[in-house]
């Protein structure tokens, strides 16, 4: 076949129609006098403040569009009162740990990312912060007395990213760091590199950096910082003693994906040497393709008809969908193959 | 298109005058003038009678992605300034105790407050303290969430008392409203470029439609094709040709068996 007649639609809703992001912040009449609710309004000097009785009010709207609300974000501040972790999703890897959990202090993600599941799960593109993070530490501890556990705070937004904002990478790393028998893992796409002068070095604290090729980002990741960026901040992170795991997960399929994820390796090797590491210095490397549960997926359909990322003719099994068999093992041995050239095996994590 | 939408006509002469809006004659229930050319619809809903005109209108015309309802009118504020237009970023309905949170993602420039919308008007000294005061807003919300998402409905109240205190002419009531609605022109015009806008392509609009019919198959089946077709014309892969290729070997129109092996040749193009 021929490429040719594509026709792209132009997205032509102007940017400059819409308000900046934060420009309106909800809060939770019970959360009005908390200490951080003052301290992240403090940061949002020119936001229209509104109360609200409970957070659903906005988020849970009938008629919300979570597309256009991404473009003019709002915040709304809450209180969590219960479920503070969830048992980790069998779509998602436990790097071999024990008691993996996951924690929503913050739901949804100030970046753009078209495939993203949080479109299909959530009904609003608005993003909530619940301020009572001392109640997870709470409920956190008593657990913590009889186990350990695995824990991803950063599913559900990508914490790092608001970390001005909110603060909650650093909050999250203190308690780690008094508390060894917790395992951390923040995950990001940003490249905060002054991330590294204020948070506390600590072992078991990991900083999963997201990898995707440029050509994708520009595509697919709107609003997240470069290949190029996100690597000098792993990197960064690495040369100071952080432990920092890489995550080529999700890959993605795009037309000549295997020369844009070449290129994307290239420029990771030409990054370690020059900072003189190598890829046996990260903790770990995880591998996998682009998964979603069935009903996200039909979401993310309905809502972006003309992301070519989610409209992909997706195979389904068992309730999640995937890419064909054959591209799905193409797309995973290549980058594993790639990536034990240059690292030990065991340091590959692909579930 | 943007559909205000006021409750008197004193409140929507001077749009009507500055749109050069013509009345639509074939409306019976609601005085309705529009213009196509400016993209902007009126109606003067009457009092107490606002969700049966959103609803009434919206169901004439149904509303696309880009379009945007807009509430304009006057309402009362104690501890407000006369003559000033708010932008109502809450609104209570006080007969029924709810409350709604319009969207505001478009760039405006008005103040912002809350309302309550009251089934009768509030005498001069009832009305509470820093909060507007108007008839129909909650109404509005209420029927038009049906047919608007959060972000297209917009309310601007111009506050012209601070409560009922006598009779006020009409003359002297549309006269402040004429001051005040020159304040909002520049707002709804921005609004008529965004309604102006693509939308978007809605489902269903991409395939040709001669080879959905041609292919015959399980409705899983034409699910499947009409998904590869989707993904093939978003990535730019020139399938028409591929399907007259199939039409000039006589392999189509389809039976399901045929069409089950037209299906996995397709997916095999796709990496």
């Amino acid at each position: 076949m021929t490429s040719g007649k594509g026709k792209r639609y132009l997205k032509n809703l102007n940017h400059d129609y819409f308000n900046p992001a934060f420009t309106h912040v909800y809060v939770e009449e019970r959360v009005r006098k908390h200490w951080r609710t003052k301290e992240i309004l403090k940061r949002l000097p020119h936001a229209t403040v509104v109360t609200i009785s409970h957070y659903k009010d906005i988020f849970n709207r009938k008629g919300q569009s979570h597309i256009i609300q991404q473009k003019s974000q709002s915040l709304i501040l809450g209180m969590k009162e219960d479920n503070f972790f969830y048992e980790g999703s069998p779509l998602c890897q436990s790097f071999g740990n024990d008691n993996f959990y996951y924690s929503s202090c913050v739901m949804n993600c100030m970046y753009d990312c078209s495939y993203c599941y949080l479109k299909g799960m959530y009904p609003s593109g608005h993003m909530v912060v619940f301020v009572n993070l001392e109640d997870y530490f709470h409920a956190l501890s008593q657990f913590l007395m009889e186990k350990s556990m695995y824990l991803c705070v950063s599913y559900d937004a990508d914490l790092t990213a608001v970390e001005p904002l909110v603060g909650y990478t650093k909050a999250w790393t203190e308690f780690a760091a008094k508390n060894k028998k917790l395992k951390l893992e923040i995950r990001t796409k940003s490249a905060r590199m002054e991330m590294w002068e204020s948070l506390p070095c600590t072992e078991n604290v990991i900083y999963a950096f997201t990898l995707s090729p440029q050509k994708l980002i520009e595509q697919c990741e709107r609003k997240t910082p470069s290949e190029q960026a996100r690597i000098q901040c792993a990197v960064s992170g690495v040369k100071k003693g952080f432990s920092v795991r890489l995550c080529f997960d999700p890959i993605l399929y795009l037309p000549g994906w295997r020369e844009e994820y070449h290129a994307l390796l290239r420029n990771l090797d030409d990054t370690l040497k020059k900072a003189d590491i190598c890829m046996n210095d990260f903790t770990d490397v995880s591998v996998g393709t682009f998964r979603i549960a069935k009903d996200y997926l039909k979401k993310l359909r309905r809502l972006q008809q003309e992301e070519a990322a989610v409209q992909f003719p997706f195979v389904t099994v068992g309730g999640t969908c995937q890419y064909p068999p054959g591209l799905l093992e193409q797309m995973e041995d290549f980058l594993i193959g790639e990536l034990e050239k240059r690292m030990d095996r065991e340091k590959i994590y692909h579930e | 298109m943007v559909t205000v939408y006021c409750a008197l006509y004193q409140e929507a002469q001077e749009l009507i005058r500055i749109y050069h809006l013509k009345k639509e004659t074939d409306r019976r229930h609601f005085q309705t003038f529009s213009s196509e050319e400016a993209k902007i619809r009126l109606v003067v809903t009457g009092v107490g009678t606002a969700a049966t005109a959103v609803a009434e209108t919206s169901t004439l015309y149904p509303p696309g992605k880009t379009d945007v309802l807009v509430n304009f009118g006057s309402c009362g504020g104690s501890g407000f300034s006369l003559e000033e237009v708010y932008l109502c970023n809450k609104i209570v309905d006080a007969a029924g105790g709810r409350t709604y949170y319009p969207d505001i993602l478009y760039r405006h420039p008005f103040p912002e407050a809350e309302i309550t919308s009251f089934p009768r008007p509030q005498a001069f000294g009832q009305l509470p303290k820093g909060v507007l005061c108007d008839m129909e807003a909650a109404a509005v919300y209420q029927s038009g969430s049906y047919y608007y998402s959060t972000h297209q409905m917009i309310f601007l109240k111009a506050v012209t008392d601070h409560g009922v205190t006598g009779k006020v002419s009409s003359l002297e009531f549309g006269e402040q409203m004429k001051t005040m609605t020159a304040r909002v022109t520049g707002f709804l015009d921005r609004l008529r470029e965004i309604s102006a806008l693509d939308g978007g392509r809605k489902p269903g609009q991409l395939s040709p439609a001669w080879i959905l019919e041609e292919f015959h198959g399980s409705k899983t089946m034409c699910e499947e094709l009409r998904q590869l077709l989707r993904y093939f014309e978003l990535t730019g892969t020139d399938y028409e040709t591929v399907f007259h290729e199939y039409r000039r070997s006589g392999r189509l129109p389809c039976d399901k068996r045929e069409g089950k092996k037209i299906l996995e040749e397709l997916k095999s193009r796709l990496f």
